[in-house]
């Protein structure tokens, strides 16, 4: 039975949150209020406290991924030096820059990306991100903060927790001294709640793909996750994703399912190959299989302390899992894959995010044993086209799913 | 000419001496049998070797290796650097069991996440992370990094047994300051002089991260007393060697092929390992807190390095620098395959070397490989521009 994928009713909805992200994202200077870039794992709820507006330029990575523009971009960045091997976001991004600049009587960034007024990386993910906000920093003249965040360590905890907390402490003087605004305690504990209320609703939102048929799948959070991404602490996240849950819950009142005739359910690790998200939707769907959870998508639950604001938030953000050791990561995974009853996992050895992916060889030995279930490997970039073999892969995934197949 | 050729010989019997006890890690397996101690290995950068030593314990640099991957392969992707990936392969040929345990600093993203896959695939009781903060500027960094010396030497002791006594850190101290010290000399020399091959130079520096201290320490003397009594060599080109570690010695010898010689480098398998002395605070009573505080001073007062984030430690202007203190005509960047952090710095250094109008090249170098027909030929146009420049030469 051919896939076909159901639209969310909500769909203009989420269409319009991020819409408006973009429109406030680019009006911000006109209306004074200062624009940080930050890495997606950041503690952002000190800069929406503090009315300083926080653009997310790995959005405007994924976003050239989608649209089909990484290779024109990177190419840009790639007669400038830089190497064609390495985060293709950042090749995006310093593509866009280059690009603009080298043409003449064009804006900055082509009304595609606010101009940056701080740079706020965070080495939570990686540290190519926080090299091209240096570069970006430098082109601008404008002042970074990085948010720095060593492995997870139990010998060294206390001193890490210390650490990260005084850096809280660092950031909040550096925004007052760079934007002139001053943090209010009380307006922070309302953006925490808020945060962790939408953290909450987002994870609701996830657990719908626990029903055997999955209401939603991977595919699907990887679009819907906008909103936590860029407006976690704002209303509007809170808003859009109290929809979503209802328009969830009609859908399993009404046995609306994401894939007709689900038979095999899969986790995938990690980010999406942007550009071929619609291919593998249809790939999956058209033979019966639900990608259904990813600790991609399951980032984001984050349960604020607000009585504590500034510890919860140190705290909260060191332990994304990425900055966890092998074996902290593998039960993470393990605890995912055993809650959303998977029946294997394919894992992407993204080029683009050596942090996530470098050590997945032994992963999937290691959970494939403890779990009895099969594990996949894919060489793909999650953006540059010109790392993407689709004839070798698609290969490889249907003697994968023939393989599970025959094993149900 | 006699005398020279004497001299020369001398110098070159003195490096195959060194060579051989560089060599799979010959040096310190003899130190292991003859004293019965244990060795630590430890990879660049910023692990204070000093502190490994006042243990008791050999600290001993994992290099890589410049072999074929035979199993590593089977446990990483394909985009790590060879550097990492042979030195796994290492660990996975069980080549480096004579290791009583390791030190790994969590310097660039690869090594952060590939420590697991060393201690996954190793016998060693003791392994350790060496946590590093990337931002340098703020007060929190330094905090921090005083934190992760004094749990270094927690953990050392913890495995060692061993409690070191303040004689055991001032003399630990003073053989590698000795031994910092006279690599420095050999760099002056090499910079007025250029007597020594680039092969013959990074051998220099790699003893010292591979030899017990004062076994090196003989060494690098009667190196200087060789050296020091050659005469200049004008013909060939000074260059500054830009990257983080070279174990490509064909390209050493391509590069000396052409007459260019690195008088000045960033490596954090070179200068940056030798730059400085650790000066011990005496006003600081306590021996522990007395290194911990030196290490500390030390760390923060480092050439840059593209992974740690500092606004006043720019590379840029370190390798503009460089090349002019040293007198260097140029620049090669020998980047590591793979080496991201390394590699988004370079595009605006060239710039800055183009506008000077000091000549610059890339190659993009990995552990494994040969000297190629185009590393030869871009090598030997690289010395024509730089030769087209003048100056007699």
């Amino acid at each position: 039975m051919a896939f076909k994928k159901i639209d969310f009713k909500t769909k203009g909805f989420l269409k319009k949150t991020m819409e408006d992200y973009n429109t406030q994202a680019m009006n911000a200077h006109a209306q004074g209020i200062p624009v940080a870039w930050v890495t997606a794992v950041f503690p952002v709820e000190l800069l929406y406290a503090m009315d300083i507006f926080p653009y997310y330029p790995e959005n405007f990575g994924a976003a050239s991924g989608t649209h089909r523009r990484t290779e024109e971009l990177s190419l840009i960045a790639e007669r400038r030096g830089y190497s064609n091997q390495y985060c293709s976001y950042a090749k995006a991004g310093l593509g866009l820059m280059y690009g603009n600049a080298e043409q003449a009587g064009k804006e900055d960034f082509g009304g595609e990306m606010p101009q940056p007024d701080l740079l706020l990386p965070s080495n939570i993910q990686c540290t190519p991100l926080g090299k091209w906000f240096e570069i970006t920093a430098k082109y601008y003249n404008k002042p970074l903060f990085l948010m720095d965040s060593p492995q997870i360590e139990a010998s060294s905890w206390e001193s890490q927790k210390a650490y990260f907390l005084q850096q809280i402490h660092e950031l909040v003087a550096f925004l007052e001294t760079s934007t002139g605004r001053k943090l209010d305690l009380d307006r922070l504990c309302e953006v925490l709640n808020l945060s962790t209320q939408a953290c909450d609703l987002w994870n609701q939102v996830l657990l719908f793909a626990k029903n055997k048929p999955a209401r939603i799948t991977y595919w699907d959070a990887c679009i819907l996750m906008g909103p936590i991404v860029c407006w976690r602490g704002r209303p509007e996240a809170v808003h859009y994703y109290t929809e979503l849950v209802k328009e969830l819950e009609e859908r399993a009142a009404s046995d609306l399912v994401a894939v007709e005739g689900e038979k095999i359910r899969l986790y995938w690790d990690h980010i999406p190959i942007w550009p071929k998200m619609r291919y593998f939707a249809e790939f999956f769907g058209n033979r019966q299989t639900s990608i259904v959870c990813s600790l991609y998508t399951h980032s984001w639950a984050y349960k604020f302390d607000a009585a504590h604001p500034l510890e919860t938030l140190a705290e909260s953000y060191m332990r994304e899992f990425v900055n966890y050791r092998f074996d902290q990561r593998v039960e993470k995974k393990i605890k995912l894959m055993r809650e959303y009853e998977v029946d294997g996992f394919i894992f992407n050895l993204n080029d683009s995010c050596k942090p996530n992916s470098l050590a997945l060889i032994e992963k999937k030995n290691v959970i494939s044993e403890r779990l009895g279930i099969p594990g996949m490997l894919l060489e793909a970039d999650m953006c540059d086209p010109r790392f993407f073999a689709e004839g070798p892969i698609q290969n490889r995934m249907e003697s994968f799913l023939e393989m599970i197949g025959s094993k149900k | 000419m006699g005398e020279t050729e004497a001299i020369e010989l001398s110098i070159t019997e003195i490096i195959t001496r060194l060579n051989t006890e560089i060599t799979d890690y010959t040096g310190v397996k003899k130190w292991q049998e003859q004293t019965g101690g244990q060795a630590v290995g430890w990879l660049p950068p910023d692990v204070p070797v000093e502190i490994i030593a006042a243990f008791g314990l050999l600290p001993v640099a994992i290099l890589g290796s410049q072999a074929e991957v035979k199993m590593a392969s089977a446990h990483l992707p394909n985009y790590v650097c060879s550097y990492m990936r042979s030195s796994l392969d290492l660990v996975l040929q069980d080549k480096l069991n004579f290791l009583a345990g390791l030190i790994f600093p969590q310097g660039c993203d690869a090594k952060k996440h590939i420590t697991d896959l060393f201690e996954r695939n190793s016998q060693w009781t003791f392994l350790h992370r060496q946590l590093l903060p990337k931002q340098l500027d703020r007060p929190s960094s330094r905090v921090y990094f005083a934190q992760e010396i004094r749990r270094l030497i927690s953990e050392l002791k913890r495995f060692s047994g061993v409690d070191p006594t303040e004689e055991d850190y001032r003399m630990a101290v003073t053989g590698y300051n000795l031994n910092r010290g006279l690599l420095r000399q050999i760099v002056e020399i090499q910079q007025k002089k250029r007597t020594l091959s680039n092969e013959q130079f990074f051998a220099i520096v790699k003893s010292a991260l591979l030899l017990p201290v004062a076994q090196c320490n003989v060494y690098l003397a009667e190196i200087i007393d060789a050296v020091s009594a050659e005469s200049a060599d004008e013909t060939k080109i000074p260059l500054v060697l830009s990257g983080t570690i070279v174990e490509s010695w064909e390209l050493l010898r391509t590069l000396d092929e052409f007459g260019l010689t690195i008088v000045g480098d960033d490596l954090y398998a070179g200068y940056r390992y030798y730059n400085q002395d650790l000066l011990l605070d005496e006003g600081i009573r306590d021996p522990e807190e007395r290194i911990v505080a030196a290490v500390v001073k030390r760390h923060y007062g480092q050439i840059p390095y593209s992974n740690y984030f500092a606004k006043d430690l720019d590379k840029k202007a370190f390798i503009l620098d460089l090349a002019a203190r040293t007198g260097a005509r140029g620049v090669v960047f020998a980047l590591l395959k793979f080496c991201d952090a390394v590699d988004y710095d370079y595009p605006l250094i060239k710039e800055a070397l183009a506008e000077q109008k000091i000549p610059s090249i890339k190659l993009e170098i990995e552990f494994q490989s040969a000297a190629s027909g185009q590393l030869k030929t871009r090598l030997q146009a690289f010395a024509e521009i730089i030769r087209g420049r003048g100056n007699g030469i």
